[in-house]
């Protein structure tokens, strides 16, 4: 009987408090007395916690390593090393025809600045060699009846051999091969050829806005500061909370009065903070060292980063609290997180030529808004008007992520 | 559990009048912890420590200062406040580890295993520090499988296999097994049927605090 009404009681009690228990739970405090307190007693844990937060920091010359010197490094060497353009393409050329107009030809593409010419002498059973050993990625071979042809006035043929195992060498090399070529016979104006039968044609002339010259470092480089923020942020955070439970202080922590919500602000706040640090010093080598214009606004630059920092923080947080071990969260981190986010984002791959299924995948990767922003607000100069929707899904995210992993790293204490 | 570290399934309990299902917070301002593996910061040094914790429990002014004169005279620490804690010696840590957990003076103590890995003088040492701090007031709670070291306390509970099957002064379980010695009851109430079991302690399962 008094087993049966102790119990009664029990579930009573937990229906009345059912309805904020998991406000409660979280942020503590049921009385009101409490709550008036809560402010005084909870900045001063808070504040004593991020006292000891940087003293550690400090200390650790590793992690400053980590947080300052090698993604500035890394920016710089990488930014230098991202950089698609294509120069310097290796020519082989067989001329058969040892013409003037193919010596012509040859000088011509010389002088377009895009290629490294060897004609090649010899047998020229060797000369597919040259690709498969990789010592030329083109090989054009001139016909016999070049300059005849020409002379007749017949349109002549060169035949190229492109290496295709790097596709986008491949086509960009084929491209500029092409370019020249139409430019040498264009020049053939001594000769007079095709005069008869060139009809007017529809031309295009092109002009790149934002980024005249199609550099791609002006379209990495500031992406890159996003990826490397992802990757100090998110993995330095899971980190230093994996640290705390690895060497059993978290179980110290939680003897405290010290709160769960507490707990998370002092962990993530430094980190907030030298993440718009890193930010400061990569936006100073962005733009002194790569001379990347950052043509929007600086104000806008720093606001979005701080709602990017709150999915990458979040993001720790919530890898902290899926494993026991420092090297545990390094490989969720690497493997499930920055691997997807780096080739879906859009870094690399653009978004648009993805399939629809993967597209739909790429759109639940904050670090894909975060670079359509840096990237817009970089080289287009864009606003607050254009870029409102991906700032608005950084902030969603940041606060599902973060939301989430309160409550998993509130869990994981009980 | 009595910690707050774990949540109960069931039941209640009190600590020093604290509901730890109710009042949590309370409860935690109340007693000092210390566990087996020593938790302090070993990258900060001893009186970073000493400052981080007692912060933590609200401390600060005259009282953070007058407390940390105490811990340090109570751990043997004094002259290496500016000393990483993890190049300390193993007893040293232990003894600072201690006096993070009562910097706060809690009236009741819960140490976990606190002597296992420790060589036998800095464990006597160790105890000696702990029968002052009963002695002068507080509760101390002690979890060990050293029956030598639980013959030093006041009032024993054996717990096997999840069941508290005595609790008792050291001599009232002796007498009660007619052991001469503390394993010996403690192998002979283990072996113990059910029902002899509940015989001899009647109300097994209350524990005040």
């Amino acid at each position: 009987m008094s087993h049966l009404q102790n119990s009664s009681g029990r579930d009573g009690a937990r229906l009345s408090t059912h309805q904020n228990k998991p406000f409660r739970a979280f942020f503590g405090g049921s009385r009101s007395v409490a709550t008036v307190f809560w402010s005084v007693s909870s900045f001063h844990r808070i504040k004593i916690l991020l006292i000891k937060e940087l003293a550690q920091i400090r200390r650790d010359r590793s992690l400053l390593g980590i947080l300052i010197v090698a993604p500035l490094f890394q920016l710089l060497v990488m930014g230098f090393a991202a950089n698609t353009d294509i120069r310097n393409i290796s020519v082989s050329i067989r001329d058969n025809d040892h013409s003037t107009q193919s010596r012509e030809y040859v000088r011509s593409l010389a002088s377009s600045g895009y290629f490294k010419i060897t004609l090649l002498t010899g047998p020229e059973s060797g000369d597919a060699d040259q690709l498969v050993s990789g010592q030329a990625g083109l090989l054009v071979v001139i016909p016999q009846d070049f300059e005849k042809r020409l002379i007749s006035r017949h349109p002549a043929t060169v035949q190229v051999l492109v290496d295709g195992s790097d596709s986008n060498f491949g086509v960009n090399g084929l491209n500029t091969l092409q370019k020249a070529t139409r430019l040498f016979s264009s020049s053939l104006t001594g000769l007079e050829i095709n005069s008869s039968r060139r009809a007017p044609t529809v031309t295009v002339d092109s002009r790149a806005w934002y980024n005249p010259r199609l550099l791609s470092r002006y379209y990495m480089v500031p992406a890159l500061m996003g990826v490397l923020l992802l990757v100090t942020t998110m993995l330095v955070t899971s980190m230093s909370l994996v640290k705390e439970r690895e060497e059993g202080t978290m179980e110290q922590l939680l003897v405290t009065p010290i709160r769960p919500v507490e707990l998370m602000i002092g962990k993530l706040l430094p980190f907030v903070v030298i993440g718009f640090i890193e930010i400061t010093l990569a936006l100073g080598v962005i733009l002194g060292v790569f001379g990347v214009p950052l043509r929007g606004s600086v104000l806008l630059l720093y606001a979005f980063s701080g709602l990017f920092l709150l999915t990458t923080l979040g993001l720790g947080l919530f890898v902290s609290t899926l494993v026991k071990t420092q090297q545990q969260a390094m490989m969720v981190a690497a493997f499930f997180v920055m691997m997807p986010f780096v080739l879906l984002s859009g870094f690399i791959f653009p978004v648009e030529n993805m399939p629809p299924a993967i597209q739909v995948f790429a759109h639940f990767i904050p670090l894909k808004y975060y670079l359509e922003i840096v990237r817009g607000l970089f080289l287009k100069g864009t606003g607050w008007h254009e870029l409102w929707q991906p700032a608005l899904m950084l902030l969603l995210w940041g606060i599902a992520i973060l939301g989430l992993a309160s409550l998993k790293f509130r869990k994981r204490l009980d | 559990m009595l910690c707050g570290l774990l949540a109960s399934s069931s039941g209640t309990a009190r600590v020093n009048g604290h509901d730890i299902n109710h009042d949590p917070e309370s409860v935690r301002q109340n007693i000092g912890y210390m566990s087996q593996k020593f938790s302090l910061y070993k990258d900060l040094t001893v009186s970073e420590n000493i400052a981080f914790f007692g912060g933590i429990y609200g401390l600060s002014g005259d009282r953070l200062r007058k407390r940390t004169g105490d811990i340090t005279a109570m751990a043997d620490l004094t002259g290496l406040g500016n000393h990483i804690t993890g190049t300390l010696s193993g007893a040293l840590q232990q003894r600072l580890a201690l006096g993070c957990a009562v910097i706060h003076e809690p009236p009741i103590l819960f140490l976990d295993e606190p002597t296992s890995g420790v060589d036998p003088v800095s464990r006597r040492a160790f105890w000696d520090l702990i029968q002052e701090m009963a002695a002068s007031g507080i509760t101390v709670l002690i979890t060990t499988h050293f029956m030598d070291e639980a013959e030093f306390c006041g009032r024993i509970g054996f717990i096997n296999a999840g069941r508290l099957i005595a609790l008792d002064t050291p001599t009232g379980i002796k007498n009660q097994t007619s052991a001469s010695t503390l394993e010996e009851a403690f192998i002979r109430l283990a072996s113990m049927p059910e029902a002899k079991l509940a015989d001899l302690n009647p109300e097994p399962r209350t524990l005040s605090l």
